[in-house]
């Protein structure tokens, strides 16, 4: 990968890149044969990590964890186009998907092997994680969480604090699964307005 | 897909629900082969988990006070919170404190709720007008109500006696009970 991903936004919006399908990106890549795809690499790594995290978030639940996704998902995506192994470039989703579930596949055996290692060497391996940093202003949605509705706020708690699916949360709060639904819905819809500032109140 | 635009934008519920696990089999193979295509809906669900990161984060510094369920609280504690609990028969008083090293409190208020539909608790604090929580979720089965107040103002605040309020706020609105906690700040042994 050439740049740096700032220097890639900025070139993003000078070159247009922003208006050019992931599809595109990929033919280029795909036709430089790995020499100068002028940029195009770049721009797409800018737009797969966001995505490849986010997966990998969700299922590692583990920031570290997914940032060693991305890193290696985004670096096979590439060798692969390079090397002219996707065939169908429209199909640039599917291809990360699997490549994602194959890593992660992996990262789980490797996963288990630290567990057994940790059981036999437990102080050995730091095992801190520390909090990402805060983008939003964590204040205001104290703010506005106060004053949502009891239900809504309870809801919302038992929901995101380990991310719990809604059946879960019916059963702890004697709720149906589609009551929860709708409520989790309509409560998150509330939050999001107060912490954007749309209206005092939640 | 561009870097910007999506054509078929998927609905926040449902990237929620994916996220939350809630998707099985074809629906989240294709959420997801969407999600890795579309950096406008990824953008969306990074904007919503960001808000639960929040809240999960609010809670777990005890900003934020919450009708919660025993289960609930019993995998905090299993998950290492320190948490205080205090269960408290009808109309019965409890001694009650924080410790400095305490993560939550939680009191479990305890009625008989079989045939209340709807549920409010009024919290009665000296010096401060009542607080009427209107509707709080309840499973009429578990037998009592659990209740983590505001442990960041709990921690702050000196020796005092508050009471808590259950009123079955349906047709034939009713007091279920009343709890007193007498609260001293915590000294050292």
């Amino acid at each position: 990968m050439k740049g740096t991903v700032h220097g890639a936004a900025r070139r993003s919006v000078d070159e247009g890149w922003d208006a050019m399908a992931d599809a595109e990106l990929a033919r280029r890549i795909a036709a430089a044969r790995g020499g100068d795809a002028g940029g195009a690499e770049t721009e797409l790594c800018r737009r797969l990590a966001p995505r490849v995290r986010l997966y990998g978030l969700r299922h590692l639940r583990d920031r570290h964890a997914a940032a060693d996704l991305v890193q290696q998902v985004v670096l096979m995506t590439l060798e692969r186009l390079r090397d002219g192994r996707l065939r169908e470039a429209e199909r640039l989703g599917s291809f990360v998907l699997g490549m994602c579930r194959m890593v992660i596949m992996d990262m789980r055996r490797t996963q288990r092997r630290r567990e057994r290692l940790l059981e036999t060497f437990p102080d050995d391996v730091p095992s801190a994680d520390p909090a990402a940093a805060p983008r939003l202003d964590h204040a205001r949605v104290e703010d506005c969480l106060r004053i949502l509705p009891e239900r809504e706020r309870s809801v919302l708690v038992l929901t995101f604090y380990d991310d719990r699916p809604a059946r879960d949360v019916a059963t702890d709060l004697g709720l149906t699964e589609g009551n929860v639904r709708v409520i989790r819905h309509r409560a998150l819809q509330r939050l999001r307005r107060c912490v954007e500032g749309a209206g005092g109140d939640a | 897909m561009t870097s910007v635009q999506c054509a078929t934008p998927i609905d926040s519920a449902v990237l929620l629900a994916w996220w939350l696990g809630e998707l099985d089999g074809a629906a989240a193979d294709e959420l997801e082969t969407h999600l890795l295509e579309c950096s406008a809906c990824a953008r969306r669900l990074e904007g919503i988990v960001e808000v639960g990161t929040a809240i999960k984060g609010c809670f777990a510094r005890g900003a934020t006070a919450a009708v919660l369920s025993a289960s609930f609280v019993s995998r905090l504690a299993a998950a290492g919170m320190r948490v205080r609990e205090y269960r408290v028969p009808c109309n019965g008083t409890v001694q009650c404190t924080l410790a400095p090293d305490d993560d939550l409190t939680v009191a479990h208020l305890q009625a008989a709720l079989g045939g209340v539909e709807r549920l409010d608790v009024v919290h009665l604090r000296p010096g401060h007008a009542d607080e009427r929580l209107e509707d709080v979720p309840f499973d009429p089965r578990a037998g009592e109500v659990v209740v983590a107040p505001h442990t960041q103002a709990l921690r702050n605040s000196g020796d005092h006696i508050t009471r808590m309020r259950l009123i079955d706020a349906g047709a034939s609105p009713r007091v279920i009970g009343e709890y007193e906690f007498v609260h001293s700040a915590w000294r050292q042994a």
